[in-house]
């Protein structure tokens, strides 16, 4: 972001940012300790010492609803009043989810021929079929040539795992040594139908291309279904990762083998292979071919790309001995006193606000 | 070697309902954050960026697949840490004494200026929960984060070891399991909670619960996705369902 006369609006980086920047007036990223003395919540101007705040409150900061305001907040007056003044939602009006979106249906007249701003009309039949005012459901695109079908008969998926989602970085050392190399699921009946065992490499094909893994056999899956933990392949050198981690040589990621286009349509132009509606990538439509790699083939995750250039100059630990330094048991003057963020919901209600209720869902951890 | 001291009747531990756990790691990687700064600090990691990263973990997650015969199958994630035996074999194993088992309240820990790295316990210990740290030269194990449930730095619910405060399910509960009337026994009490390999004669302190058994109704694949409305209700969602083909 730049001023208006082309100089740097936030040269401070990303904490000059979150500190400064408003997107409306006196709402910004952070809602705690705003204002220019630190006294307002959620509302307020810039505080020069909003981080300073939030790393006293080890990045905490927390305001309860009134009671009131906690219960159908879709139709909840004093909830929607409260929303509003937070800069959260544009108005006060109950929000009523709408079977029938009248957005949609606008958009489908206009693909009809109707009103003064029409699109272009290789795109008219589009906006007819999947702009509809009513839910629907439509076969994925990748499936509408039948000749594929055959030929891709598996669907496959992928999926984040549960303890990377607040850490997606393969340079979280607790991390790599819970799942540092992915294998293809799949079930014990479909792995005998293709010949395949535990731990064998194989090629997964797509009409877009192949990457080969390794798989695991399982029960708990449709048998025509496979899927695989996404985000833990990486091209060697990412992440600063040493070229023979696992994340490179055996991890492997289906986005290889998922198309961001749709094939031609008659005209040449190719639409994005996403929901026409939400812009949603189709990452679930992804259907595959499953093939046993060749006994002489390596047992290597492919494509293979070269190793990214590292940024660091140091070379990297052999051993990490993090909280090596608490080790003495003396107070640490700088670090204060122990204290626990995780799980501690209610540590800081001296330090705020006031006027919010005890929640009794959290009482302590042995009831 | 190393003798059990006659216990207080005191016995804290861990209550761990296997029907609840979804395996997300949130109690390992806690139990991590807070021991790693805690009594057996550090717990080292070995080849973190490299080819073979390993370290030391006093929790970890086993997730596996169970077949019932009629050819059912069922995902359980297997949360394991060390279980504060009664007859614990890692203690009196011990040839110096690092290891020991309180009387207080049960809790089994290992002073590491006396552990000379010997590992005898760790081959003694039939569930393989400790962990030997092979930079330092010692033994480490699950403390039942002994600095922080007691610590009055922390308010005192926070007094609780960090994998029960991390839990997002509620998978883990933590108490006096020598005191019939503490909310962990009644849950054991309650839920059939049980020992893990009983036939090793360690009388673990810990307790697991079962998973609860499936219950398929007869009718389930006719019956599951009709609505259960007549009227004009009927004549709404059959529109619904038109509109939706």
């Amino acid at each position: 972001m730049v001023n208006d006369d082309g100089s740097e609006k936030y040269p401070g980086g990303y904490a000059d940012y979150i500190t400064n920047h408003m997107r409306t007036a006196k709402v910004g990223p952070l809602a705690g300790w705003r204002g220019e003395q630190g006294d307002q919540s959620i509302t307020g101007n810039a505080n020069p010492d909003q981080l300073a705040r939030y790393i006293d409150n080890g990045c905490f900061w927390r305001q309860e609803f009134a009671p009131s305001c906690r219960y159908y907040k879709f139709a909840n007056r004093d909830y929607l009043e409260f929303a509003h003044e937070a800069g959260w939602i544009g108005r006060t009006e109950p929000i009523v989810m709408q079977l029938y979106s009248e957005n949609l249906q606008k958009f489908r007249l206009a693909g009809l021929g109707h009103g003064d701003t029409l699109p272009p009309v290789a795109d008219r039949a589009r906006l007819q079929k999947y702009f509809d005012p009513l839910p629907i459901w439509y076969e994925p695109f990748s499936e509408l040539d039948t000749r594929e079908l055959s030929s891709f008969p598996i669907h496959a998926l992928s999926q984040r795992p549960m303890h990377m989602y607040h850490s997606w970085g393969g340079q979280n050392a607790w991390l790599r040594q819970l799942t540092s190399a992915n294998r293809l699921h799949m079930h014990f009946k479909l792995a005998e139908k293709l010949g395949l065992k535990e731990g064998d490499w194989a090629w997964i094909t797509s009409p877009h291309g192949k990457v080969k893994g390794q798989i695991a056999c399982v029960s708990g899956v449709n048998v025509d279904t496979v899927w695989t933990w996404n985000a833990i392949g990486k091209r060697a050198g990412a992440w600063d990762l040493d070229d023979k981690a696992p994340e490179a040589r055996k991890g492997f990621l289906l986005n290889h083998i998922i198309s961001e286009l749709l094939p031609p349509r008659e005209d040449g132009y190719r639409y994005s292979n996403s929901d026409p509606v939400t812009g949603q990538a189709a990452w679930f439509d992804l259907r595959v071919a499953i093939e046993k790699c060749a006994v002489d083939e390596l047992e290597e995750t492919s494509p293979q790309f070269p190793s990214m250039k590292r940024k660091r100059q140091v070379p990297l630990p052999k051993i990490s001995q993090f909280g090596r330094d608490l080790k003495s048991g003396e107070p640490v003057p700088e670090r204060g006193v122990h204290r626990e963020f995780v799980g501690n919901r209610e540590q800081h209600e001296d330090a705020q606000l006031g006027n919010f209720q005890r929640s009794p869902k959290y009482n302590g951890g042995d009831d | 070697m190393t003798a059990i001291p006659k216990s207080s009747g005191k016995k804290l531990g861990l209550v761990i309902d296997l029907d609840i756990c979804v395996g997300c790691h949130a109690c390992t990687t806690s139990c991590k954050e807070w021991n790693t700064g805690g009594y057996s600090a550090p717990l080292t990691d070995t080849d973190p960026y490299g080819e073979n990263p390993t370290g030391v973990w006093f929790n970890r997650v086993h997730t596996f697949e169970v077949t019932a015969p009629d050819g059912s199958s069922q995902t359980i994630n297997f949360p394991k840490s060390c279980l504060h035996c009664d007859d614990a074999p890692c203690v009196t194993v011990c040839p110096t004494g690092a290891s020991f088992k309180r009387a207080e309240d049960g809790i089994v820990l290992v002073n590491q200026d006396t552990c000379i790295g010997c590992k005898l316990c760790s081959w003694a210990c039939p569930y393989g929960a400790r962990e030997y740290d092979s930079t330092d030269g010692v033994m480490k194990k699950c403390t039942l984060c002994v600095d922080k449930i007691y610590n009055e730095d922390l308010p005192e619910h926070s007094r609780v070891p960090a994998c029960v405060s991390a839990c997002p399910t509620g998978a883990r509960s933590f108490g006096d399991l020598g005191d019939r009337d503490s909310a962990v026994s009644k849950l054991v009490e309650s839920r059939g909670g049980f020992d893990l390999m009983p036939e090793q004669q360690c009388s673990p302190v810990n307790k697991y619960l079962p998973l609860r058994k499936k219950v398929v109704p007869a009718n389930a694949a006719t019956t599951a996705l009709r609505p259960k409305v007549s009227g004009v209700a009927d004549a709404l969602l059959k529109w619904i369902d038109k509109s939706l083909c």
